[in-house]
């Protein structure tokens, strides 16, 4: 009797030449692999490793037989103009912006007094984070979180003209998005991101659901390098992405799916290292660094 | 659910573009925006009208990611989905064709000649097109043992004889291919062709 593993090993090696598999489990074929039938009839999970393997054959075999002009299929690889990129995300950008002055004008109109209150808590727990004092990178680090707010808040002040700024540069709307999701979560946490000289570099703030790493004290960095960042605790060091730019802030955005969430244990850290691009281990020295105690 | 580069799978960018993430909707695009346009540009013959369509499907992403149901299929093969409609519609537009009745009514209309059947025209162009463009993106080295395979129908051996490479090249260049392809169609599963029997 066949085993599981062997007709696996014989399901994928029959794979790879059409019609083979089909010869082979055909019972009055000369070639019947009657080992592997008698598996199969018994085996889920081979069954459904043959129809994967048979219904791609079949599709190849149509779309690959027909003919083009050329007297074979066209598989030539076509790509597309960088135009459409662009073209694409400016009309969602446009959309975006259209949506969110009418969510403005809908979301000011119909505020109620106690939403009012939400959201200065909200924005009171942000200002409560206050790095030390003459600290330049804590007025962009908070524009730059307040711009998050800023659809549900009226600003007023200095800091309007700053939260317009950010808020122009487009790739930082998944750092909105997802700082207002945090904001939203009432068991948020903010620690700062520290550099070597112990000066407050940026801020990590994160719910059960989101991270966001927001910094100004990275310049970009070099061709074939980047900036990654990394879990540190018990001994392992865990790559989880690497920093993006936009203008003069550097970002690192994450989200859990529905089904997992971030939990950041007391005694691990996060570093920022520079790193080659091909890098996936940890050289670099630690330019940023905050810990999670 | 992030990998340990920080990317995100279909789901979980699907569901930051809900919520208006535009770097999220950008990665969608590049993930597989080449798949969607190239399936467009085989299916209408027009870069510019492909280009349209292609526009027409990312947005629909754009607004109403809310919709998307990973349980259904793939994100890739969502808007596969998307565009293939928009794309019909296009053709039957140009076509001066004013019945604004969906495909599945004009299958109806049919006198039911699988060869003269425009749903079922359509639908095979629209897997051919998908197919093809799938196999367009494989490394050349995957593509050609592909097309020897499928196309021209050679054996492993031939092949290798062909392209004077060993047979266990050509074999694991197959393999790989096929492993691709399978993950790819496997989201898709409108387009996988007809399983085998056990007889």
């Amino acid at each position: 009797m066949m085993d599981h593993a062997e007709a696996h090993e014989r399901i994928a090696d029959l794979a790879l030449e059409p019609g083979a598999l089909a010869a082979a489990l055909d019972r009055t074929a000369p070639g019947a692999d009657r080992p592997l039938i008698e598996h199969l009839a018994g085996c889920d999970r081979c069954k459904a490793d043959v129809a994967a393997w048979s219904g791609l054959h079949a599709s190849l075999e149509r779309s690959l037989r027909a003919t083009g002009p050329g007297g074979r299929a066209d598989i030539e690889p076509i790509e597309a103009a960088d135009s459409l990129r662009r073209d694409i995300l400016a009309a969602a950008r446009g959309e975006r912006t259209d949506q969110t002055a009418h969510a403005e004008r809908t979301r000011r109109s119909d505020r109620t007094d106690r939403t009012r209150r939400t959201d200065r808590t909200r924005l009171a727990s942000l200002v409560a984070f206050r790095p030390p004092e003459g600290s330049h990178v804590f007025v962009g680090l908070a524009a730059a979180l307040v711009v998050a707010i800023a659809g549900t808040l009226l600003l007023a002040g200095p800091l309007t003209n700053l939260a317009q700024t950010v808020d122009q540069a487009h790739s930082l709307t998944a750092v909105v998005a997802a700082t207002d999701r945090i904001l939203a979560d009432p068991n948020h946490q903010l620690v700062a991101l520290k550099a070597s000289d112990g000066s407050t570099g940026g801020t990590i703030a994160w719910s059960s659901q989101d991270l966001v790493v927001l910094t100004s004290a990275l310049q970009p960095a070099p061709a074939g390098s980047v900036y990654r960042c990394w879990l540190v605790g018990k001994g392992h060091d865990t790559p989880i992405g690497a920093m993006a730019f936009a203008g003069r802030t550097a970002f690192w955005v994450g989200s859990a799916d529905q089904w997992s969430s971030i939990a950041l244990r007391p005694g691990w850290s996060f570093y920022v290292t520079l790193e080659p691009d091909s890098g996936s281990t940890r050289a670099g020295p630690v330019l940023l660094e905050a810990d999670f105690s | 659910m992030i990998d340990h580069e920080g990317v995100p799978d279909d789901g979980a960018l699907v569901g930051r573009i809900a919520s208006g993430d535009e770097v999220a909707f950008e990665l969608a695009y590049d993930r597989h925006g080449g798949l969607v346009f190239g399936s467009l540009v085989r299916f209408l013959g027009d870069r510019e009208a492909a280009a349209e369509v292609a526009q027409d499907a990312f947005l629909a992403l754009w607004r109403r990611a809310g919709r998307y149901d990973a349980s259904v299929g793939s994100l890739g093969g969502w808007l596969l989905a998307i565009a293939r409609h928009r794309a019909i519609d296009r053709m039957r537009g140009e076509a001066r064709r004013p019945s604004p009745a969906p495909v599945e009514l004009l299958d109806a209309a049919h006198d039911g000649d699988p060869e003269r059947d425009p749903a079922g025209l359509a639908d095979r162009r629209w897997s051919d097109s998908v197919v093809r463009t799938m196999v367009s993106a494989l490394p050349d080295a995957e593509r050609r043992v592909v097309a020897l395979a499928y196309s021209d129908g050679l054996s492993q051996s031939e092949i290798a004889d062909r392209l004077g490479v060993p047979i266990g090249t050509v074999k694991s260049r197959t393999r790989r291919a096929l492993a691709r392809l399978r993950a790819q169609l496997a989201g898709v599963p409108e387009l996988v062709g007809e399983e085998i029997r056990i007889r």
